[in-house]
């Protein structure tokens, strides 16, 4: 317990980043805390209705409580950007270990599919993915999962190829240590530190994306309540109603800043542990 | 399997082997050059020559954690230069190394126990229940408590490491331990203690040992035999007696020159040798150390000199000795 | 008439600490005169390297000079300012680094770095900075100085780069030359050379040295004093003859019994 409130006191802002993040996933399991309405409850009586006290964020053009809709936004944006990072960083560290601790020809082929991914544009081949297999939500996740992925793959090799230089790597093949031992107590082990930041930085970026497809219509479909589909909704209403783009936009630039704050304070973090 | 088996008196034997690397500009770097040498049985073999001079390298070969660009490696007979899979694993469990820098030589995450419980573990030749007490055991061997098991690398000094070490390296009940300057990294006294454990090691379970360093005077105390290396050549093997007084090589009497040694005579100017080795991407044609030797004929430019038995048991490789 | 002093260096019973810590070195004296060499021998963690990094005004981080005095030239430097400092550095006191290498900038040629620091400490023209390097390369017997002058770090061995930071470290001629292990990463016959070279400083230079070595023998062939340190204190002090046959401290005779004898040689 001691222990705990030192490295509070140590890492203070890195403890209120964490403490915000908490709460966002807090407001993600349960949105009822903050409102009591359904985002999805239509009254076009009360279509493009200004903030006020009954609805803090106004309505939307078909008068559903803006935000409830921002409230259960998060419910979609924070979940898929955990889903898609889990699934780039699994699948990208995957094949960048084997790619780096074999090389050879399983080393070209990982890359070179690799480097294919990474010369195209990612929206836009994230957009032809979603075209070919169909807007909605999942289809947004796997296409940009197809084009994110080569980033961990290319820094996991890249650590890997410097982890088995190392004379312990050696040592462990001297004493009959078997390679998916290796591969999984040492190379994935030893690359983690880094992977993990990367991955906590990429939480943020994810969400943006995400946003970015939806907004494009690619992602999230009508009547979800989804930050980059409401923006797209309150385009149209820009210079009458400019709630419907300020209240997601907002949320989106908080929850995003929380994240990427995170990956950075966490990054200082491992460094000096690594340091000391 | 037991091709070669012949003559061999020696439990680990080189014959012939080179290693290249593919260095930038489509140049090669020639580590070793038709190498040949052996450990014998329950003895120690010290290689010795600067750096750069290929003996890490040979080292490696020799445990299988290179492969040599040509040439072959014999361990009690079998050939084992191209082994792969389960069969290079098995092979792994008779020669162990030693490394030169004790932290670069383990997991930093990893306790001294998990450390060389790994190692145990691996041949499974230990049963389940009798593990913790064979890892006291292997500590005792090398004079550690056994409160050391819960330390982390970085929690210990560095002979303290460099005995986990030998710990480990010592779990497979390995027939050769191979050093590679296992005790440079250490202060006197902690070397000096590392290779107190070795000879009793040596003495209680028969291990041959492979002990490589840059330091002659050190190799020759320590030693049985002693190989000299001169950028990936074997200029000389002799008897480790014999190095102090009877050492052949031009190149090994420059090193001797330059020990500096509590008994020698300080009003004496010490002798240099001139220039720099060259480098091992423009390996010259004839003897690789005639550009610095003072007995370099014409020849030796061109030829290279082959290791002739001088004296029963003594090698080298010069015309002009 | 020229003035001579009597020492370069004079430490007075110098305790230096680290924080609050107990010292990490203890009631240290020492007296260096010109032209004379003195060794500071004990293994890591004994404080050797704490002494020079005081005498530069160098300790890093919370180290202190806790009680006791060091004279340069007979002057304390216990109340110098940067900029006192600063004059001190690099013209009257130099070092030469364990690896020179690792503190020349890799993407300069030795050239390039050379006349820079020669400028940055002294008005003169490029072209008279050049000379004066080639020129100091060349009391070093660097083979083909001018060669030298254009490669870079990297394209040379350790023992060249050792001897570039030597003649560097020459280049104002100091009055104090301070090396920390200058031979420990090189091989021994490369060392050879190094250690010849640094007695032949007598002849071009009135540079007083004082060395870190954990190398017993190769201290007894250089100098004229040996300062033995255990745990950052002084446990045996004296000439070559004193410390080698009469060795007071038995942490001297165990450093003498450790050192590997070649059998049969010099004896």
């Amino acid at each position: 317990m001691k222990k705990r409130s030192a490295f509070i006191w140590k890492h203070k802002v890195f403890s209120v980043l964490l403490l915000l993040a908490f709460l966002i996933l807090l407001i993600v399991i349960f949105p009822e805390i903050l409102t009591s309405k359904d985002p999805n409850a239509a009254v076009m009586m009360d279509a493009l209705q200004a903030p006020s006290r009954a609805h803090p964020f106004g309505t939307d053009k078909l008068g559903r409580d803006l935000f409830a809709r921002v409230v259960y936004g998060a419910r979609t944006s924070v979940p898929t950007a955990f889903l898609l990072v889990f699934l780039i960083f699994s699948i990208g560290s995957f094949l960048g270990i084997i790619a780096g601790y074999f090389g050879g020809f399983i080393d070209a082929l990982i890359m070179r599919i690799a480097d294919i991914m990474i010369a195209f544009p990612g929206l836009v081949l994230a957009m032809a993915i979603v075209g070919i297999l169909g807007p909605n939500l999942m289809n947004a996740v796997l296409a940009i999962a197809a084009v994110s992925w080569p980033k961990y793959a290319r820094l996991a090799r890249s650590l890997v190829l410097k982890i088995r230089q190392r004379d312990y790597v050696a040592a462990a093949v001297l004493t009959g240590s078997r390679t998916g031992y290796i591969l999984r107590r040492y190379m994935f082990r030893l690359s983690l530190p880094t992977l993990i930041v990367t991955a906590a930085t990429d939480i943020g970026k994810m969400m943006l994306e995400m946003a970015a497809l939806s907004f494009l219509g690619f992602g999230a479909q009508p009547p979800t309540p989804e930050w980059g589909l409401m923006l797209n909704e309150g385009r149209s209403y820009l210079q009458i109603a400019p709630w419907l783009m300020i209240y997601p936009g907002l949320a989106m630039f908080l929850v995003v800043s929380v994240f990427n704050l995170i990956g950075d304070s966490l990054r200082d973090l491992l460094d000096t542990a690594q340091e000391e | 399997m037991s091709e070669g088996a012949e003559e061999n008196k020696g439990i680990l034997t080189a014959k012939h082997v080179t290693k290249q690397f593919p260095a930038a500009k489509g140049r090669i770097l020639t580590a070793c050059e038709d190498v040949s040498l052996e450990i014998e049985k329950g003895r120690t073999l010290g290689i010795v020559g600067e750096s750069g001079c290929g003996k890490s390298t040979l080292l490696r070969m020799l445990c299988g954690i290179e492969k040599p660009s040509s040439g072959h490696i014999f361990f009690q007979g079998w050939e084992i230069t191209n082994l792969r899979g389960e069969e290079r694993r098995q092979m792994h469990r008779h020669i162990q190394m030693i490394f030169q820098d004790p932290m670069e030589a383990f997991h930093p995450a990893m306790r001294a126990g998990e450390i060389i419980e790994e190692s145990i573990r691996n041949y499974a030749a230990v049963p389940k229940s009798e593990r913790a007490s064979r890892e006291r055991e292997l500590l005792k061997a090398v004079d550690l408590p056994e409160s050391f098991a819960d330390r982390y690398p970085h929690q210990m000094s560095g002979g303290q490491r460099q005995r986990v070490g030998i710990a480990r390296a010592l779990a497979p009940d390995p027939e050769i331990l191979l050093c590679d300057e296992a005790t440079s990294a250490l202060d006197v006294a902690a070397q000096k203690n590392v290779l107190d454990i070795l000879s009793r090691l040596q003495r209680e379970r028969e291990i041959s040992i492979g002990f490589v360093s840059h330091d002659l005077a050190l190799v020759s105390s320590f030693a049985d035999r002693v190989a000299v290396m001169y950028l990936g050549h074997v200029v000389e093997i002799l008897d480790a007696e014999d190095v102090a007084d009877h050492a052949l090589h031009p190149y090994t009497k420059a090193m001797l020159d330059s020990i500096f040694d509590i008994h020698m005579d300080f009003s004496r100017e010490i002798p240099v040798i001139r220039g720099e080795a060259p480098s091992p991407l423009n390996m010259p044609p004839g003897c690789p150390f005639c550009d610095r030797c003072s007995k370099a004929c014409e020849d030796c430019r061109k030829k290279k000199p082959v290791l002739r038995e001088a004296e029963p048991g003594h090698f080298v490789a010069c015309e002009e000795v | 008439m020229e003035f001579t002093m009597e020492y370069i260096l004079q430490m007075k019973d110098v305790s230096i600490h680290y924080g609050n810590h107990e010292p990490a070195v203890r009631h240290f004296s020492l007296n260096l005169k010109p032209r004379s060499i003195a060794m500071l021998v004990g293994e890591s963690g004994s404080g050797k390297t704490t002494i020079l990094e005081s005498i530069l005004g160098l300790l890093p981080g919370n180290g202190h000079i806790g009680s006791g005095d060091i004279l340069l030239e007979g002057r304390s430097v216990l109340g110098n300012t940067e900029e006192d400092w600063r004059k001190i550095r690099g013209q009257s006191v130099t070092m030469i680094a364990q690896d020179t290498g690792a503190m020349l900038d890799p993407v300069m040629t030795i050239g390039k770095q050379f006349t820079e620091y020669l400028r940055a400490h002294e008005n003169v023209s490029k072209q008279e900075a050049w000379e004066t390097s080639r020129e100091m390369l060349k009391k070093v017997r660097l083979p083909d100085p001018e060669n030298i002058m254009n490669s870079y770090p990297f394209q040379l061995s350790g023992g060249m780069r050792q001897r570039v930071g030597i003649a560097m470290a020459l280049a104002f001629q100091p009055k104090l030359l301070l090396a920390d292990e200058p031979t420990s990463a090189l091989d021994v016959t490369t060392q050879a050379q190094i250690v010849r070279q640094m007695m032949e400083l007598r002849h071009i230079s009135d540079a007083a040295i004082l060395m870190i070595t954990h190398n017993l023998a190769l201290a007894a062939y250089m100098s004229d004093d040996i300062y033995v340190l255990k745990d950052g204190e002084l446990v045996d002090h004296g000439s070559r003859d004193g410390i080698l046959h009469h060795p007071k401290s038995d942490y001297t005779k165990e450093l003498l019994a450790a050192v590997p004898a070649l059998r049969g040689v010099g004896a």
